[in-house]
């Protein structure tokens, strides 16, 4: 296509129609809005993770469960055609096989083990 | 001469210039954090057993600062709605709004960069430790054993720093408290514990007791705060990037209005686009220097 400079045709944007696009503008902030919150939750559930250490069952199942809802609440917002309850079941299969990799990662298993463990292990390992 | 595609978007890219730039410049960006996130990464996993530090960074103050980068974002795009709209006091409100978390948010990053400026780590020998040990145990002070930091090992005696004599290679200072000195439920600022006269309980360290010289918690101190300063610096410098260009916008850039109100909310639109990637890095810059 051309780019000619002296062509202005498509800058005057035709049929401009200025309450519908700030209607869409407003719709987008919303949306956004939403994303934020989002990003809030991330951050909130991982200082909440940080500083509290659960003591006992009911603890650790408000933990699990304030992770679960939120991975399920930002999945629904990505893909809006899942219901949330789906999207929560879903995503924390998805998470818990994830775990279950991480632990695998975290062990000392020859091959997938950690290397921060298995380095540990070594006598040879130079320090510094 | 006018530069086209300033207000539609190239019916080719399907954008205008300055989403194309925005875009362009935020993909070499990312490969820029990408490229320090990792080397923090790299160095993170190499560390020796004990040596990087541990709940140093006050929890309060980083989340204080990640819920004013995402209310700074929100207010962000509302400057763009408001232009929209067409209600110029609306934008400015909304930008001035956003401008405020800006600067409040680099407010709060200069006062932990003075916390560690006035913050000095010391690594005594595993033979004069017991000349500190109860005093420091009576202060419930903090103490670490660095196995690997000089001939046998160092212990690292952390504090405010009180006074310092040059001359006779002295050092007076408010120990930090045992653990989580930072954290939600702790002070937020290092214990400056008062005695039973109200003075402040200090510890004087002699320099000949030292494996090393003392220092404050600068890059030069240790690895990790060499990446805490490298990342934190950069995020920093974009913030106030992002407040110069607002500023801008806020002031004489807001001229455009009268000229040409949808290339301003265009020239917005990519500002808040920038301002958003700088509210995303330190998302993540947050938990992984922060909540370690």
């Amino acid at each position: 296509m051309s780019a000619d400079p002296s062509d202005h045709s498509h800058d005057a944007a035709p049929g401009h129609d200025l309450a519908t696009e700030a209607q869409h503008a407003r719709e987008h902030a919303r949306e956004n809005n939403w994303f934020f919150l989002g990003f809030f939750c991330l951050v909130g559930i991982a200082v909440l993770s940080y500083e509290f250490t659960a003591n006992n069952r009911w603890e650790i199942a408000a933990l699990a469960v304030a992770r679960c809802s939120y991975i399920g609440f930002f999945m629904f917002m990505l893909f809006r055609r899942f219901n949330y309850i789906f999207a929560a079941f879903l995503f924390t299969a998805l998470f818990f096989v994830g775990m279950v990799f991480l632990s695998w990662w975290d062990s000392t298993v020859p091959g997938i083990g950690d290397p921060i463990a298995i380095q540990a292990d070594n006598p040879n390992r130079s320090k510094n | 001469m006018d530069i086209p595609y300033t207000v539609t978007a190239r019916p080719d890219t399907g954008l205008y210039n300055g989403k194309l730039g925005i875009w362009l410049f935020l993909a070499s960006e990312v490969m820029l954090f990408g490229a320090l996130f990792t080397a923090y990464l790299f160095m993170r996993l190499g560390a020796d057993d004990g040596t990087w530090p541990s709940h140093v960074q006050s929890i309060p103050l980083g989340f204080t600062n990640t819920c004013l980068l995402i209310l700074s974002s929100i207010t962000m795009v509302y400057a763009w709605v408001a232009l929209k709209e067409r209600n110029l006091f609306k934008y400015r409100c909304f930008l001035f709004a956003t401008i405020c978390c800006g600067a409040l948010f680099l407010c709060i990053k200069a006062d932990e960069y003075h916390d560690k400026w006035m913050h000095w780590g010391f690594m005594v020998k595993p033979e004069a430790i017991d000349k500190y040990r109860p005093e420091l145990t009576k202060l419930d002070a903090f103490m670490n054993f660095i196995p690997s930091m000089g001939v046998n090992g160092a212990w690292e005696v952390r504090g405010h720093l009180h006074e310092k004599d040059e001359a006779k290679g002295l050092y007076t200072i408010v120990p930090d408290p045992t653990f989580h000195p930072y954290s939600l439920g702790g002070a937020a600022k290092p214990a400056v514990e008062k005695g039973a006269g109200g003075e402040e309980e200090t510890i004087t360290i002699d320099k000949t007791d030292l494996v090393r010289p003392a220092g404050n918690l600068l890059p030069a101190y240790g690895t990790y705060y060499a990446i805490y300063f490298t990342v934190t610096g950069l995020h920093a410098m974009h913030i106030i990037g992002g407040l110069v260009v607002m500023l801008y916008f806020l002031g004489p850039g807001s001229r455009m209005y009268k000229r040409n109100p949808e290339q301003l909310a265009n020239r917005i639109e990519v500002t808040g686009i920038f301002w958003h990637f700088v509210d995303l890095v330190w998302i993540t810059v947050f938990p992984i220097i922060y909540l370690t």
